[in-house]
């Protein structure tokens, strides 16, 4: 890959508290051709996109020290994050909560348990609308 | 030449006057008797600790075989509303709030009672969650002070701020029933830090059984020495200090062991004032918290106990051997010493106030052995023993009793309780081992063993000053020092 | 009799041993518990490793006992069902399965049936303890595997305990087996409100699977069942037919009455909205409650008439006795829009103090709307 091809990689945050969703993740997103980095925690999480501005930011709802209605209220709230799109990976019970807080700014949100070539193609769809 | 009193222990007779052979028996005979009683309460408490081992086991068995988490997310499980009574809790009341509001549960409520705080606790819980005051009606089915405001937040539905006069602890829990609106209730202290999955753990057995269970509670450890970020363990480690590492220990003892182990054998009583499970409407029907005792969550137990009996209903009041909360145990030996006193005051408080109990046939197990353990084991037992203590090396010093034998009983007593420390810190490396350095399991060991050589002692003599204390009827609370979590100590 | 010195040191020493025994076998227990951590560590590392490789749902995957071939090529071999190791990787791929759905949960099945994995669960149900029967309808479920579907139904048909029976059911109901729902809800039936809601779950999981005969199952004779049924119904959000739930609105019991209109509700059963509007004069008041947030879910009607009546229901609920119908009925006009909230801001005036009052103002001012008040305020007066 040329260097500029990888300068145009969109760049996605990914935050969940369990290691091994993470992980899946990360993996399924790094091959539909973006850069990844992960985050275990909510605060992590809005630290990496402070960082350097994602193009996308997937969260959990339910981690610990800040969860992801939260994160998602931070990044609205803050005019430099405010147009990032948010993502949510949810629990099934949860959904109607989403459905609900949609207000904190999420563009979309996938019940658990998913399959990950869905997450790929939402990912990539998500990404094709910024540009 | 040895002749025995009871025939058990030897003496030295030699020729003496006629009263000296009268005291020399009283002694000894009351040598006697501290000593059968040690090993009876140490037999007592090593029964339990294997009554707790084979409940841990069957716990932990069934604990994994279900994924709790999935199961709780189902609407079908009761809400529960969490009562949080505060004052003077400053800054740090955010914090705790938020981790509350964070808890793993299909639906459930947070319910701050702000008992006249003199400082900014009702200013922060505004600012940080945009409450607004609401025109409010509830019944007041118990009694308490009146409610000055009632607070919520549009962005916050799960939580609500009640603000009333002050009134103690048990009177802004009762406030806190009142203004709750969910079947099932617990009480939080501010400072004590809940595990994420604890109201899953708790209700559990709520369910689980096919008697009726007005009570449960869980496994309470000191948070000292780990790390806590947001309201919440993320780490486990021991502390520095001695003081606080013996109570770990003891905490390991007495919840792990201790009142399992009364669970298993339904006779529980006591949930600790720092987190307890309870059915609103029976405890609604006993009027709530009692505002005239120290030991108000105690007494809450026996009142509801008591009624059910009264009424003859099937019951089980239960212990989940699970660690639910996490609290920071007093860290200056003066502190500690009136905690120690202030329970120890708060449990004859309550064994008066109910004492028709006492082996009143209506009352069942509670009546014959429930309340009686608690008076003679846990209430009596200190002013035995440490009588002990002073009398046996009175005996050896006065000749009475061979040095040797003397030392020999004591450390025969010693090393049984050394066992009962060591066996519930095993009890705890074989169920939850939450640490995990050795490093760390050799000094809870370390710490098991000598704690027998002045700590429990030390223990005793705590609760025999409360219980002199209560003699002498005080009241107060003492004010406890407090460190922040992650900040600088403040004096309360 | 009397003891010694020779008994007292033997007293001693007995029980100075039986402290060394313990404190060794703690330490015993602590290595050994390492050991596995670290076994765990391993195995998760190299089927990580593994995983990366069958993500790409384009390249061709196939198993050739425990080799797993990417496009024909052997990129892992899985380490065989025993032992620690073997626990390790069926915790892994049950772990991931809880999570995962799709082309890569049917390969991940694909792995734990070729390797052996499922086998050697379906072996455990011929266990003669109940406790490794139980523990193994566990792990079956945990795997989706179809494979192990007769033999999980044997063992709900046929075996002498009752957790084992509801074990196998619910692995049948994750597996997604249309026929464990039949056995689903007869496992309902259970005493202990506990088994109840795990059952539960595992239908409401099930979802439009379950809705055929959860939906016939509300016109059942024994009412627990009438509300477990409707309970699982809303949790899904759907029904199969609309006429039970209908009828179980006027049921003799509150609790069913209830739970139907929290059923409607959720499933969106617009057609069932007159009928709902009428249960809102039920005596009960968590009947009345579960109707106010009913009619809050199904949205006010546009037929003119139809609306008037909703929106007259409403309001009646907003002078109802009790605290929690008023606030819904509140809520539920916020929702409504214009009409619903000049409702609200006319009982806010008009009624000085009064209940009603009351929840108008606090619905209001839960949803910041309190200048929408004031500008219907002068509206009125105009």
């Amino acid at each position: 890959m040329s260097m500029e091809e990888q300068e145009n990689r969109p760049r996605v945050v990914i935050a969940d508290d369990d290691p091994d969703i993470r992980r899946l993740v990360e993996m399924t997103v790094t091959n539909a051709g973006c850069d990844v980095t992960v985050a275990s925690d909510g605060e992590e999480a809005l630290a990496r996109v402070r960082d350097s501005v994602p193009d996308l930011v997937i969260l959990d709802v339910l981690m610990p020290r800040m969860d992801g209605w939260e994160v998602a209220r931070a990044l609205k709230s803050d005019p430099a994050t405010r147009e990032v799109p948010v993502m949510f990976l949810t629990s099934r019970g949860q959904e109607h909560d989403v459905l609900e807080g949609f207000d904190s700014g999420a563009v979309d949100y996938m019940v658990k348990p998913f399959s990950p070539r869905e997450l790929q193609v939402r990912v990539r769809s998500v990404l094709a609308k910024r540009q | 030449m040895t002749a025995t009193i009871f025939g058990l222990l030897p003496l030295l007779v030699a020729d003496e006057a006629p009263i000296h052979l009268l005291l020399r028996k009283i002694i000894l005979g009351f040598n006697d008797v501290v000593f059968f009683y040690v090993i009876f309460v140490d037999a007592v408490y090593f029964v339990f600790t294997l009554f707790a081992l084979s409940e841990v086991r069957t716990y932990l068995r069934s604990r994994d075989k279900e994924r709790l988490e999935q199961i709780f997310r189902s609407r079908l499980v009761p809400p529960i509303s969490i009562l949080c009574p505060a004052y003077n809790e400053g800054a740090t009341i955010v914090e705790s709030v938020r981790s509350l509001l964070r808890l793993k549960y299909s639906k459930h409520e947070v319910v701050v009672i702000n008992d006249g705080s003199k400082d900014d606790t009702l200013k922060y819980l505004v600012d940080a969650f945009g409450m607004e005051r609401l025109e409010f009606t509830f019944e007041n089915s118990v009694k308490s002070k009146p409610v000055r405001g009632l607070y919520a937040s549009p962005r916050y539905p799960k939580l609500i701020v009640v603000d009333k006069e002050n009134g103690g602890k048990a009177d802004a829990l009762n406030a806190g029933i009142n203004a709750s609106r969910y079947p099932l209730f617990c009480t939080v202290d501010a400072d004590a830090l809940l595990e994420e999955d604890a109201l899953l753990h708790v209700v559990k057995p709520m369910l689980d059984r096919t008697k009726f269970v007005p009570v449960t509670g869980g496994i309470i450890r000191a948070a000292n020495g780990c790390r806590v970020v947001k309201g919440r363990v993320e780490s486990v480690g021991l502390p520095r200090k001695p003081i606080e590492i013996f109570q770990i220990v003891e905490y390991m003892r007495a919840f792990l062991c201790g009142r399992t182990a009364q669970s298993a054998l339904n006779v529980m009583l006591i949930v600790s004032g720092a987190f307890g499970l309870f059915h609103k409407a029976t405890a609604k029907i006993v009027g709530g918290y009692s505002t005239d005792t120290v030991g108000e969550d105690k007494e809450l137990v026996v009142k509801i106990v008591r009624y059910l009996k009264e009424q003859k209903r099937e019951y089980e009041v239960l212990f989940v051997p699970q660690t639910v909360c996490w609290t920071e145990v007093p860290a200056t030996w003066q502190t500690l010493g009136r905690q120690r006193n202030r329970w120890h005051r708060g449990m004859f408080e309550v064994l008066l106030k109910h004492k028709d109990i006492f082996f009143n046939r209506t009352y069942g197990r509670v009546g014959w052995f429930g309340m009686p353990y608690f008076l003679f084991i846990e209430a009596l037992g200190p002013i035995v023993e440490l009588s002990g203590y002073i009398l046996l090396p009175l005996a050896a010093l006065l000749g009475l009793l061979a040095p040797l034998n003397a030392f020999l009983y004591t450390m025969c007593a010693v090393v049984f309780g050394i066992i009962l420390s060591v066996s519930s810190v095993l009890l705890e490396e074989a169920s939850f081992h939450r640490y995990p350095r050795w490093k760390e399991l050799l000094t809870l060991n370390f710490y098991a063993v000598i704690e027998n050589f002045g700590y429990r002692q030390l223990t005793l003599w705590w609760r025999l000053r409360g219980t002199i204390d209560w003699i002498r009827g005080q009241k107060q609370w003492g004010a406890q020092q407090r460190q922040g979590f992650g900040s600088p100590a403040k004096a309360a | 009799m009397s003891l010694d010195l020779v008994a007292l040191e033997l007293v001693l020493s007995s029980l100075g041993i039986a402290l060394g025994s313990l404190v060794s076998f703690m330490m015993t227990m602590r290595m050994y518990r390492e050991w596995r951590a670290a076994v765990h560590v391993q195995v998760r590392e190299s089927m990580t490793g593994a995983l990366g490789k069958i993500l790409d749902t384009d390249r061709s995957f196939s198993m050739q006992d425990r080799s797993v071939l990417v496009d024909g090529e052997q990129v892992y071999v899985v380490p065989k069902p025993r032992g620690p190791v073997g626990d390790a990787v069926r915790e892994f791929l049950v772990d991931h399965l809880s999570f995962i759905s799709g082309d890569l949960r049917g390969r991940l099945v694909t792995i734990l049936e070729s390797a052996g994995y499922v086998a050697a669960a379906m072996r455990q149900l011929r266990s003669p303890l109940g406790e490794n029967r139980l523990k193994a309808c566990m792990i079956l479920g945990g795997m989706h595997s179809r494979i192990a579907i007769p033999a999980l139904i044997e063992i709900f048909n046929d075996d002498p305990d009752a957790m084992v029976r509801i074990t196998a059911a619910e692995a049948l109901g994750v597996v997604g087996a249309e026929p464990a729902v039949a056995h689903l809800l007869q496992a309902l039936r259970d005493p202990t409100r506990f088994q109840q809601v795990r059952v539960a779950e595992v239908l409401a999981r099930m979802g439009m699977m379950a809705v055929p005969a959860l939906t016939a199952a509300v016109d059942d004779d024994d009412v627990r069942m009438s509300a477990l049924a409707l309970d699982i119904l809303a949790d899904i959000g759907w029904m199969s037919d609309f006429d039970p739930a209908i009828r179980a609105l006027t049921h003799a019991s509150p609790e069913v009455r209830a739970r139907a209109a929290e059923a409607l509700g959720r499933a969106g059963a617009i057609e069932a909205t007159e009928a709902v509007m009428k249960a809102a004069a039920d005596p009960a008041w968590f009947v009345r409650v579960r109707v106010m947030k009913a009619l809050e879910a199904l949205g006010a009607p546009r037929e003119r008439s139809q609306r008037a009546r909703y929106l007259g229901t409403l309001e009646q609920g907003l002078h109802d006795g009790v605290w929690w119908v008023r606030q819904h009925a509140a809520e539920a006009l916020v929702k409504v829009g214009e009409d619903g909230r000049r409702l609200l801001a006319r009982a806010m005036i008009e009624a000085p103090d009064s209940p009603a009052r009351r929840a108008s103002v606090s619905a209001l001012q839960h949803h910041l709307i309190a200048s929408a008040a004031k500008t219907a305020k002068t509206a009125i007066a105009r």
